[in-house]
Parts: C-alpha cells; structure tokens; sequence
C-alpha cells in the first residue's frame, strides 16, 4: 500500500491500516528509539505512544513530509520528555555490550562488534541535543537543512551541535577506534 | 572561495545541497587547498563509518511479536480521536473560545451603551419596573389645607370661644393608564 493510501486508509478507520502501519513502520522507529532513548524497554513504550498519538492525530496530517518523518517528529517529541522525566539516559549494558553482527566487508568482525559496542556507549554518554542531531545525520541520513526543519532549530545550530558530538565522541571512544575510518586518527579541524 | 566560508559549507557540500555556483566556488578552492580536501574526506569517512557502526548495531533489534500484538491492541481500543469518541466534549472544545469570546464583546458593548447613552439606561429602569407603575407617567401631589378648629371654654361666668387652624400636608401620588390611586402615602399635621 503506498503512504496515500494507507492515509487515507487510516483516516477512515479502515480495518487493518493500523497493522500495515506497525508493520512498514515499527521495527525502524523502535531502532532510532532505542539509539535515542538507550534501552530496549524504553524504546517500545515510546514507540507503541508514537503510534498511538499519530493514530489520534492521523486527521491532521496534510501529507507535507512522509509518514515516516512525521512518526519520527513525534517519537523525538516523545523521547524528549522521557528524557525531561528521566534527567539522564539509562542505557542497556546488555544491549551496549551484546554480540554485534560484523559488516560483511569487515576484515577484523571482533574489532567491528567492539567499535560498535563502544560507539553506542559513547552516544548514551552525549547529552540529548547532540545525540539527536548525530542520530538525525548519520542513522537517519537527514540533510542539514531537515535536521533544522525537524528540530526547530537553525541550520547553524545543527552545525554546531554535529561539530561538538562529533568531537566529544572522539574523547569518548578508546584511542584504538577512531570515527575516521583508515585515513587516520587526526582529529578534525574546527569550522 | 577562501577556507573559513568553505569550512562553514562543509556539510552541504559532502550531502551535495550546494547551488551549482556555490558549489563550483567550493570545487576552484579545493583544488587548491590540500586542508579543505582532507576535511572533506574525513568528513565523508564519518558519515561512512558511523553509519555502518550505528545500522550494524541496530540491525537485529525489532518490535518483539507480543509488543506488536500490545501495539495493536492499544491502537484498537485507544486510537479513536477525540471528536468521534466524544462529540459534546469535542464540539465544547472547538467551540468554548469563540463563544466565551462573542460573550465578552457583548459585555463590554452593554456596558459602554448603558454609560454613554442614558436614554438607554432610563429605558431599562422603565422595563425593570414596568410591573404596573410607569415611573415616567406617576405624578407627586402634595395638598395642604387648614382644618378650622372651634373651641370653648368657660372663665368665671364667662363662656369665651377660640378659633384656630390646623393645616395638613398630604402626599400622594397620581399613576396614569388606569391605575388605581394608591391611599395618601404620607400626611403630617402641623398646628397653627
């Protein structure tokens, strides 16, 4: 079903729109909730409120971005507060530190599961904002440009904000794992 | 192009969002600039590896079959909006503000009618008193009259006679369009 329809479909409580919108939809929030929010319990509650709040409000889409933007915009919205109500993220050391699957093209899958492993625990020690625009840029794929859009913000804030994450992830992660791949451990130039 | 403006167009250049002139300016200063290349390729080789690292991490996670079910069960008997559920609530809500609204500006237009326009204000008094007696037809009688008085006394073998005077001050009030006279409302004595 294309997102036309299926918004139509849900507009008018057709039955079964609601399964085809868990179904295109869920197992992809639940991983941005989880990298957002840090831990898998979260993660579904969140996603299953996102879900629950676009079906009450679905009457008010006007089909300016795509479903998945718009679940997105309100499962951030939703993050935030568990994050107002939390003070700081809990996150999993079961999930941080479980096996990760290497990429195919890995030389070294030990070394890829532990880059991993250690790449999301740096993000879950990244204070909110600048978790959320490295998610929004680098798992989300975002432009700049919809970064602000999405987050209300200045394309310059986003600027800075990616800059500071990504700098503070250098300090985070262990010397042996740089965020530039083979070219090099040499940090980034300020902009 | 110099390397501080390119450096603050990084990013649109590695996402290729620049204008076609933008991006030839940024294309004559890296070449020409061996920093600016260098940042480039970082840059392209972050959005690699962290994208990889941070898909690679998530890639077996999924909504577990019993919160699926959990989902859609909530959304069954939860997701009905709010205007089809409960429809006096809804209309209550969408129409509260107006009305309270059109309420005030009614209050405020009363009020400045009955202060700047008396007339206004009179007519009302008529209508709150209008149970019988129209202020503005009553009319206020005051009569005053002298009551003689004889009287007699005896002195010795004399009978003498006094005459005197006493007026009386009645007030009443005359209601037009058939109503009946009240009874005198007040009436004072005042000897000569």
């Amino acid at each position: 079903m294309d997102e036309e329809r299926l918004i139509t479909a849900l507009k008018a409580h057709v039955p079964g729109a609601a399964q085809e919108l868990v179904s295109s939809y869920g197992d992809r929030l639940f991983r941005s909730a989880f990298l957002l929010c840090g831990n898998e319990a979260d993660a579904e509650d969140i996603v299953q409120e996102t879900f629950l709040q676009a079906m009450r409000s679905v009457h008010r889409f006007r089909g300016d971005s795509t479903i998945y933007t718009w679940l997105h915009a309100i499962l951030l919205n939703l993050t935030r507060h568990y994050h107002r109500d939390r003070k700081r993220i809990v996150c999993d050391n079961e999930l941080v530190g479980r096996e990760v699957s290497p990429a195919d093209e890995s030389p070294s899958p030990l070394d890829a599961g532990a880059a991993t492993s250690a790449l999301l625990k740096a993000m879950c020690r990244l204070s909110d904002a600048h978790r959320e625009v490295l998610i929004l840029r680098y798992y989300e794929d975002m432009k700049i440009h919809e970064i602000a859009r999405h987050l209300g913000i200045s394309t310059g804030t986003v600027k800075s904000r990616l800059h500071y994450a990504i700098g503070e992830m250098q300090k985070l992660l262990p010397g042996e794992l740089n965020l530039f791949g083979a070219s090099g451990t040499e940090e980034m130039k300020p902009r | 192009m110099n390397c501080r403006r390119f450096q603050n167009r990084l990013y649109e250049y590695a996402e290729g969002t620049l204008s076609p002139g933008t991006r030839a300016a940024a294309d004559q200063h890296l070449a020409r600039c061996g920093i600016c290349r260098q940042a480039v390729r970082q840059e392209q080789q972050l959005a690699q590896s962290l994208s990889e690292r941070l898909r690679q991490g998530t890639k077996t996670l999924a909504l577990r079959p019993d919160v699926r079910r959990r989902i859609l069960t909530v959304l069954e008997h939860k997701s009905v909006p709010l205007m089809d559920r409960e429809p006096l609530v809804g209309l209550w809500n969408r129409f509260a503000w107006p009305l309270a609204g059109a309420v005030c500006l009614l209050l405020v237009v009363g009020f400045l009618l009955v202060n700047h326009f008396p007339g206004v204000r009179t007519h009302r008094t008529e209508i709150a008193r209008s149970d019988g007696r129209d202020i503005s037809s009553a009319i206020s009688i005051q009569i005053s009259y002298c009551a003689p008085i004889y009287k007699f006394r005896r002195e010795g073998n004399l009978v003498v006679d006094t005459l005197s005077c006493e007026t009386v001050v009645a007030n009443e009030t005359l209601w037009t369009g058939g109503q009946t006279p009240v009874q005198p409302t007040q009436e004072k004595r005042i000897p000569l």
